[in-house]
């Protein structure tokens, strides 16, 4: 079982810069925290404050309660295992390279044995145990590397992008497998992405850092749906950030006059100059006899239609450019084209509101 | 052309009839060459890895000296063995000069330079995360340098060939702080120069011969040790 882990008014400085200034975060035992934000926003240097990889310049850092000492770090980093983006495995064979972590801690042999072929099996990678590690493909190196963290039957595990470098499919697949890892395990787990599916997929609260600060923590759905700022929204992909004015209006959704005229409601109760997110995903697009109706119905012809991995992104002019995303099905209808004219419309409780 | 199959032919000799004089000068050049080496890779290799491993003030500076002495003439650090050994030297007092023992001084400080900085090299050549990774591992210090050891062992086995390829081929320092005397201080190289100087080239050609061949063997032994795991390579 996990255990939880607790960091308070941590700062780093490098090269006399403070890179890092996170002044409570709080994860509970078993929980799966995603750490997201652009490149130089700390998240990897916040993992390593929290693995005892790195030694904050001023701050605490607690383990199941009790704070760590860092005179004493070897205990408390015993407790804990890392996976990063590169499988960093030794020249040795498979079986060794998952054994070693197993033998710093001078277990005896028939456990790490034990132990070993367990977790290779666990990772599908058993026929690997006898080959040298520095042959394999990178999803196998990736599965060693898993399997090299969770042989140590660690109380924390922490992944710094894990499966970045590797394909689809493969990322795919391993995702699945560390899901029902950590759900069979409850093992606590903190991970560094860039990838929102990853999120979704295995985080139970995510905090969004912006150069060295945690800006907003919460559910993922919280993060890319509601984020605190217009920096967050554009990275965590809303393609669509309105600058406007809301107004409330009695109990009911607030009325954003958007720069350019256009009015439309959104979800959040808030007033006077904001910015007003839409995620494409939320747009429907349909031609212009199927009568619909309700709010935030825009008429708009299509600009552009780019493939963008397996959907498309549609760009329609609606008097403000607006970006959704298509699926195959419906790119392959009649009026999904550049140049034609079309409908869209999206439900209030889509639009985010971010006061400007 | 005559010249190099007489030496071929004399050193062929001198092996098969295990000539006394010749083998007392190679199990002394082995002795020599074997403890200078031993002590560079005792001094060169820690200090190489606290180089690669370790930042404090004045790193740079002694990494410039380690990288000089990669360079430097062997006449210069006889000289300076001899100046400190010499009777009437600082170290005069422990009698050291035209001794065995002087001769391992003064290659062991020639060797150290090259093992030390080629030590350096082949850590800092690892991957840049794997020293986290291992740290993140549970590894204590001494199992961190271990690890890493293991891991930069190609390089390092190249650092202790350069080591000793540099004091078994060296002549300049050998002379001046052992002075090539007969069963004392006669290795191969100051008795090939002796030879040289006296004129028997054929003589001169075999121990130059027998020399090669020792080089070959020890250095073959360490690249076998050095090869055998090399990755791509089928187990």
């Amino acid at each position: 079982m996990g255990i939880g882990i607790y960091a308070r008014d941590v700062r780093v400085i490098k090269g006399g810069r403070q890179v890092l200034a996170v002044d409570d975060l709080e994860i509970r035992p078993g929980e799966v925290w995603g750490l997201i934000g652009p490149n130089g926003a700390g998240k990897s240097t916040l993992l390593q404050v929290l693995a005892l990889l790195e030694k904050p310049a001023a701050g605490e850092v607690w383990f199941a309660g009790r704070k760590v000492d860092y005179r004493r770090i070897l205990p408390w980093r015993r407790q804990l295992a890392v996976v990063f983006q590169e499988s960093l495995l030794l020249d040795t064979t498979v079986f060794n390279n998952v054994a070693t972590g197993l033998r710093f801690r001078g277990l005896p042999r028939p456990v790490i044995k034990e132990r070993v072929e367990r977790w290779l099996k666990a990772l599908q990678i058993k026929d690997l145990a006898h080959r040298p590690a520095r042959g394999l493909s990178g999803g196998e190196a990736q599965r060693v590397s898993l399997a090299r963290a969770l042989a140590l039957e660690p109380r924390v595990l922490f992944l710094d992008e894990p499966f970045a470098a590797l394909d689809a499919p493969t990322r795919a697949t391993l995702l699945e497998e560390l899901h029902h890892i950590l759900e069979a395990t409850g093992i606590t787990a903190v991970f560094v992405t860039h990838d929102f599916t990853e999120l979704l997929f295995l985080a139970d609260r995510v905090a969004a850092l912006q150069e060295g600060r945690i800006v907003q923590t919460g559910t993922p759905e919280a993060i890319l749906w509601h984020p605190a700022s217009i920096q967050l929204a554009a990275f965590v992909g809303i393609a669509n950030l309105l600058p406007g004015e809301a107004s409330l209006n009695g109990a009911g959704p607030a009325r954003v006059r958007l720069r350019g005229g256009t009015t439309i409601l959104a979800g959040t109760r808030v007033k006077g100059r904001v910015v007003a997110c839409l995620r494409p995903e939320e747009i429907s697009i349909c031609g212009l006899q199927e009568g619909k109706e309700g709010a935030n119905i825009l008429r708009g012809r299509i600009v552009r239609v780019v493939p963008q991995g397996g959907q498309y992104r549609v760009e329609v002019d609606c008097g403000l450019e607006l970006v959704a995303l298509a699926g195959a099905t419906q790119i392959r209808r009649s009026f999904m084209a550049p140049g034609q004219e079309v409908m869209v419309t999206f439900p209030p409780e889509a639009v985010h509101l971010i006061p400007a | 052309m005559e010249a190099v199959w007489q030496g071929l032919v004399q050193a062929f000799l001198l092996i098969v009839k295990l000539d006394p004089g010749v083998l007392e000068v190679v199990a002394l050049t082995l002795k020599v060459c074997g403890l200078a080496t031993a002590i560079s890779i005792i001094i060169g290799v820690p200090l190489g890895i606290l180089l690669a491993l370790k930042a404090f003030p004045g790193c740079q500076v002694v990494v410039s000296l380690v990288n000089t002495g990669m360079g430097i003439p062997p006449v210069v650090v006889g000289l300076v063995v001899s100046f400190l050994l010499w009777r009437s030297g600082p170290l005069g007092y422990f009698g050291l000069i035209y001794t065995p023992v002087a001769m391992v001084i003064a290659q062991a400080l020639i060797a150290a330079p090259l093992i030390t900085g080629l030590t350096m090299a082949a850590i800092q050549q690892l991957p840049p995360g794997l020293r986290t990774q291992v740290l993140a591992l549970g590894a204590t210090p001494g199992q961190l340098y271990w690890t890493l050891l293991k891991e930069a062992r190609r390089g390092i086995l190249a650092a202790v060939i350069a080591g000793f390829g540099g004091v078994i081929s060296e002549v300049g320092a050998a002379t001046m702080v052992g002075g090539n005397i007969m069963h004392q201080t006669r290795v191969l190289t100051t008795a090939t120069v002796m030879e040289v100087s006296r004129g028997h080239f054929d003589v001169a050609m075999a121990l130059s011969f027998i020399l090669i061949g020792l080089s070959f063997t020890v250095t073959f032994a360490l690249t076998v040790l050095q090869q055998r795991e090399r990755p791509g390579k089928a187990n």
